[in-house]
C-alpha cells in the first residue's frame, strides 16, 4: 500500500501488554476498560458472547459484522471488558439506551469465578455512570442472578439500589435462583423531582387471589383451531382478520389510563409483528386471541413475551379491546387458560408482569389471578409532567398448581 | 378527479370513533385501502401508481421510527390528506399535508392540529411536540396560537410552494405541568460566545502537482474526500480519546464497522439525501474529522450540515472554518441549494460561534429536544441563504501555495 496510513496507533499485536487502556480517556476503571468490539475480537468470542451454546469465530465475526456493528451507537452498544493489565477481553458490557431510561447487564467468562463477578461489577458501573450520568437517561436498570453476589455488592456500593426481587427465575449450576432488579437513578433528575421511591401506589380491589376455573371437558366438538378452551372463552391463534378488529375498536377506546392516552395500532406491522412470531421454530413471543365460545367473536388478546426455554420464564400480557367484556371475568378466564398453556404445555417455571402504576385496574387483575407483587421499577416512562413506574409482579407454577380450583359463577365478576 | 358527493353507500366510518374525530375530518391510521388516494396522501411531487403505493404502505412503511395517519373527511369516508407521527424520544414531530387541490385545505389542517396536538399533548403527555409548518398556513398558524404553542424558530426560504420561497416555522407544544416545574424555556435568554460577525470565506487552495486521492474540494490547509473505510477507522480512534462533552451527544464509542457503515451505505453516484465527506490535514494527510450535508431535498433545494471535528488536536486552529466554507461552496455552487441549516445544542456555544463566523444566521430556538441534566436541553438553529454566502466578503488569494503530492495516489 503505497497510500500513507492514518493508523495513530500501534495494531494489537504491536502493542505492549497492558497499555491498551491508554489508548481511550474514558470508560476506564481500576481493573477493568471498557472499547468497541474489533473484528479480531470474534477469537475471544467465548469470553465475552452471553451465550450457553458453542460459538465459533466465523459465526463470531458475522455476528459482529451483523449485529454489533448495526448497532446504532446512540442507542445500543455492546462493548468488551477488557483486563487493564494484560488487554485480554474477559467480557463483554451491553447498555441499550433506546429511549429515556437505560438497562445494562454484563458477561464475563464464568471460568474467572469472584474475580470475574468483580471485573463485571466495575463494567456495569463505567458504562452506568455514562449513559446517565453523561448521555443523561433518567434511569438505568440492571437485572442480575442473586447468586452474583459480588456484582450485586458492587452495584450497590456504587449507587445502585435493589428495588424488585422476581422468584427462582434463573438456573445457574442445577439451582434455581431469584432475579434481582437494581436501578440507578439520573442524580440531577433527582434533584428535581424528587426521590420515586416515596411516590405511593394506588391500589384496588381486595388483593385476594380466587380460585382458578375448573379445566373444561368438551362435549362437543372443539371450536375451530382453538387450543385452550374455557367454559366461556377460548383461546386461538391471532389472524389478520383479528388484527383489524382490534384496531376498529381502537379507535372507540374511551379508557386512557391502560397505556396513557389512547392509541391506534396499524394494522400491517401489528399482522406482520403476528406472523413472524409464528413462524419462528422456538417463537420468543406467543400471542393468542380469545374469543367468546358462544358467538367465536374476538374479545382480546393474551400473549407470553421473551419465552426463555432455558431459564422456563415469560412475560405475560392481556389486553381486551371489547368494553362490554371487560370485568366480567371473561379476561380473568382467558388469563388462566394462558397460565396453563404456560405452565402445564411450555412447562415454564415462574411468569412476570410489570403494570403502569396508574393502571390499578390492571393490577388488581393480576392480584386476583395469583401473581405476588415483587417490587417496583421507577422512572421508565413519561406520564403527566414526570417519569412514571412500574409495580411487578411475579408467579411461579408451583404457587398456581397449589390454588385452589373452582368453578366459576357465570355472574361472578 | 372531481369531488364526489356523499355516495348512497358512505360507511361514515367515524360514527363509533372516539377520538381524533372533528367537526369535517378525522384520523385513523393508514391502510391499504388508502393507496388508491396516494396523491391526496403524500407530500410529493412525484406521481405514485395505487399499486406502488399499496406496496409502500404494507411493507415500505414497516418497523419505520414513524406512523402515517391517514386524514379523511367526515361526510363521505375519502381520505384527503395524511399526518405523520415522527417517534423522537421526549420531543416527536409530527407533519401535517392536506391535499391543496381541496379548497377547504387550509381549514382542515387546522382542524388536524386541533384534534392532534390535545391528544398527543394532554392525553398522551408528550413532554415536546414539535411542529414544523410553512408560514403560509395562516389558518393553521393561527390555531397554533390559540392552543398556546410556541414559535421557536423560523428559517428562511426553506420551502418552495407554487413558484415562491417560504419560510418554515418551528412551532412547539410544551406540555403545562413540565412547564409548571421547569419554567417555560422562551423565556430564558440565549447564551453566546465570540463575536458573532462573520469572517472572510478562504480563497480555494491550490494545487501543484498531483492532487491528494480522492479529494474533491481543497483548501489551504485542508480538503474534503469521499468518507472511506479508513477515514472511518481514524474517526474511530478519536472518539475513544474525547475529553469534551457538550458538543450534544455526549462521548459516543463506535466500532470501526459501524462508524464505516453510518457514512457508506448510501449508494453512490445518483442524488441522495445524506452525502458525508472525511476531512483531510494537508500538511500530513490524516482524517481529522468529517462534514457533510443530510437531509437533502432537491426539490425545495435545502440541507442540513453538520461538521465533527474528532482530532482534539486539530480544534480552534480555522481549520472547521476552512472546511465548512469548502462544504458550503460544494451546497450552493455544485449542488445548487438554496438553503442551508445548521442545528446546535443550545449550550455548545463554541459550535454556534463558529456557525456565525461561518455566515450563518440565527433562525431561533427548538425548544426541549432532548433530556439533560434534571431538565430538558434546547437546540439554537441557524440557516444561510445561497446568496448571502456568495455575497459574503473574500479573502485574498494566499501569496504562495505549497506542492502537495501523493506518491501513487
Amino acid at each position: 500500500m503505497t497510500t500513507p496510513s492514518t493508523e495513530s496507533t500501534p495494531t494489537a499485536t504491536e502493542r505492549v501488554p497492558g497499555t491498551g487502556h491508554t489508548e481511550q480517556t474514558f470508560l476506564i476503571g481500576e481493573h477493568v476498560y471498557l472499547r468497541p468490539i474489533a473484528a479480531a475480537d470474534a477469537k475471544a468470542a467465548t469470553a465475552w458472547r452471553d451465550t450457553i451454546f458453542p460459538v465459533s469465530t466465523e459465526r463470531t465475526e458475522d455476528y459482529i459484522k451483523e449485529t454489533i456493528d448495526k448497532q446504532d451507537p446512540f442507542k445500543e452498544i455492546t462493548l468488551a471488558l477488557v483486563r487493564k493489565a494484560d488487554d485480554v477481553v474477559v467480557g463483554s458490557i451491553h447498555a441499550n439506551f433506546a429511549w429515556i431510561a437505560a438497562d445494562f447487564s454484563g458477561h464475563v467468562d464464568p471460568l474467572y469465578g469472584e474475580q470475574g463477578q468483580a471485573w463485571k461489577a466495575e463494567g456495569i458501573v463505567l458504562v452506568a455512570q455514562w449513559v446517565v450520568n453523561e448521555q443523561h437517561a433518567i434511569s438505568g436498570l440492571c437485572q442480575l442472578p442473586a447468586s452474583e453476589t459480588v456484582v450485586i455488592a458492587g452495584l450497590a456500593q456504587a449507587g445502585f439500589r435493589e428495588v424488585a426481587r422476581f422468584r427462582e427465575w434463573f438456573i445457574r449450576d442445577g439451582k434455581r435462583v431469584d432475579k434481582v432488579a437494581l436501578e440507578y437513578l439520573n442524580a440531577s433528575w433527582v434533584a428535581t423531582l424528587g426521590d420515586p421511591a416515596t411516590d405511593e401506589l394506588p391500589r384496588a380491589g381486595t388483593g385476594e387471589a380466587r380460585p382458578v376455573p375448573e379445566k373444561v371437558t368438551l362435549e362437543s366438538d372443539p371450536p375451530e383451531n382453538a387450543i385452550l378452551v374455557g367454559k366461556r372463552v377460548y383461546l386461538r391463534p391471532p389472524t389478520r382478520e383479528d388484527v383489524e378488529e382490534v384496531v376498529k375498536y381502537s379507535r372507540r377506546e374511551t379508557e386512557t389510563f391502560f397505556d396513557i392516552g389512547r392509541h391506534m395500532p396499524d394494522i400491517e406491522g401489528f399482522a406482520d409483528w403476528n406472523e413472524t412470531s409464528q413462524k419462528e421454530e422456538f417463537p420468543r413471543w406467543v400471542r393468542f386471541s380469545a374469543c367468546l365460545r358462544e358467538t367465536g367473536e374476538v374479545i382480546g388478546e393474551v400473549g407470553l413475551f421473551d419465552v426463555d426455554l432455558i431459564n422456563r420464564t415469560a412475560e405475560s400480557a392481556s389486553f381486551f379491546h371489547r368494553p362490554e367484556y371487560r370485568g366480567g371475568g371473561y379476561g380473568s378466564e382467558a388469563k388462566q387458560l394462558m397460565m396453563e398453556y404456560a405452565f402445564d404445555r411450555l412447562g415454564l417455571h415462574v411468569i412476570q408482569s410489570w403494570v403502569y402504576f396508574p393502571n390499578t385496574r390492571s393490577a388488581a387483575a393480576l392480584r386476583k389471578q395469583g401473581y405476588t407483587e415483587a417490587g417496583r421499577i421507577h422512572w421508565r416512562f413519561i406520564n403527566e409532567g414526570t417519569w412514571e413506574n412500574f409495580i411487578v409482579f411475579d408467579f411461579l407454577a408451583s404457587e398456581w398448581r397449589a390454588m385452589p380450583r373452582k368453578d366459576w359463577d357465570q355472574a361472578a365478576g | 378527479m372531481s369531488e364526489s358527493p356523499t355516495p348512497a353507500s358512505a360507511v361514515l366510518e367515524s360514527l363509533g370513533q372516539t377520538f381524533l374525530v372533528g367537526e369535517e375530518i378525522y384520523l385513523r391510521r393508514i391502510e391499504k385501502r388508502d393507496a388508491r388516494a396516494v396523491m391526496s396522501l403524500r407530500d410529493t411531487v412525484w406521481p405514485q401508481s395505487p399499486a406502488v403505493a399499496e406496496t409502500w404502505i404494507a411493507e415500505g412503511l414497516r418497523n419505520k421510527p414513524f406512523g402515517v395517519w391517514t386524514v379523511v373527511r367526515k361526510a363521505d369516508d375519502r381520505p384527503v390528506g395524511s399526518m405523520t407521527l415522527y417517534h423522537r424520544n421526549i420531543a416527536p414531530i409530527i407533519t401535517v399535508h392536506i391535499d391543496p387541490l381541496h379548497a377547504a385545505a387550509g381549514r382542515w389542517t387546522a382542524e388536524v392540529y386541533r384534534l392532534v396536538v390535545p391528544w398527543l399533548r394532554d392525553e398522551t403527555h408528550t413532554v415536546s411536540l414539535q411542529l414544523p409548518i410553512a408560514a403560509n398556513q395562516g389558518e393553521a398558524i393561527a390555531e397554533l396560537e390559540a392552543m398556546g404553542c410556541i414559535c421557536g424558530a423560523r428559517f428562511r426560504e426553506m420551502l418552495r410552494v407554487d413558484g415562491h420561497w417560504v419560510d418554515l416555522l418551528r412551532y412547539v407544544a410544551l406540555h403545562p405541568r413540565w412547564q409548571e416545574r421547569l419554567g417555560n424555556p422562551a423565556e430564558t435568554p440565549i447564551a453566546r460566545s465570540g463575536s458573532g460577525l462573520p469572517q472572510p470565506v478562504p480563497p480555494v487552495g491550490k494545487v501543484t502537482g498531483t492532487p491528494p486521492k480522492g479529494a474533491m474540494a481543497i483548501g489551504e490547509r485542508v480538503y474534503l474526500k469521499a468518507f472511506d473505510k479508513e477515514d472511518a477507522e481514524a474517526l474511530s480512534r478519536f472518539n475513544r480519546v474525547e475529553t469534551e462533552t457538550f458538543f450534544g451527544h455526549s462521548r459516543i464509542l463506535t466500532t470501526d464497522g459501524n462508524k464505516v457503515r453510518s457514512r457508506l451505505e448510501e449508494p453512490s453516484f445518483t442524488l441522495r439525501d445524506y452525502i458525508p465527506f472525511a476531512i483531510r490535514r494537508r500538511s500530513d494527510d490524516r482524517t481529522i474529522g468529517d462534514c457533510g450535508l443530510e437531509g437533502i431535498d432537491f426539490v425545495h433545494q435545502s440541507a442540513e450540515s453538520y461538521s465533527w471535528f474528532f482530532d482534539p488536536s486539530a480544534r480552534g486552529q480555522g481549520l472547521g472554518f476552512e472546511a465548512k466554507h469548502l462544504l458550503l461552496s460544494y451546497a450552493f455552487d455544485t449542488l445548487g441549494l438554496h438553503s442551508v441549516q445548521s442545528y446546535v445544542l443550545e449550550e455548545n456555544l463554541r459550535s454556534a460561534a463558529a456557525l456565525r463566523k461561518q455566515g450563518y444566521t440565527e433562525a431561533g430556538r427548538l425548544f426541549w429536544k432532548q433530556l439533560g441534566a434534571g431538565g430538558f436541553q434546547n437546540q439554537i438553529v441557524f440557516d444561510i441563504l445561497a446568496d448571502e454566502w456568495r455575497a459574503l466578503p473574500r479573502s485574498a488569494e494566499p501569496t504562495s501555495t505549497a506542492s502537495i503530492s501523493h506518491e501513487g495516489a
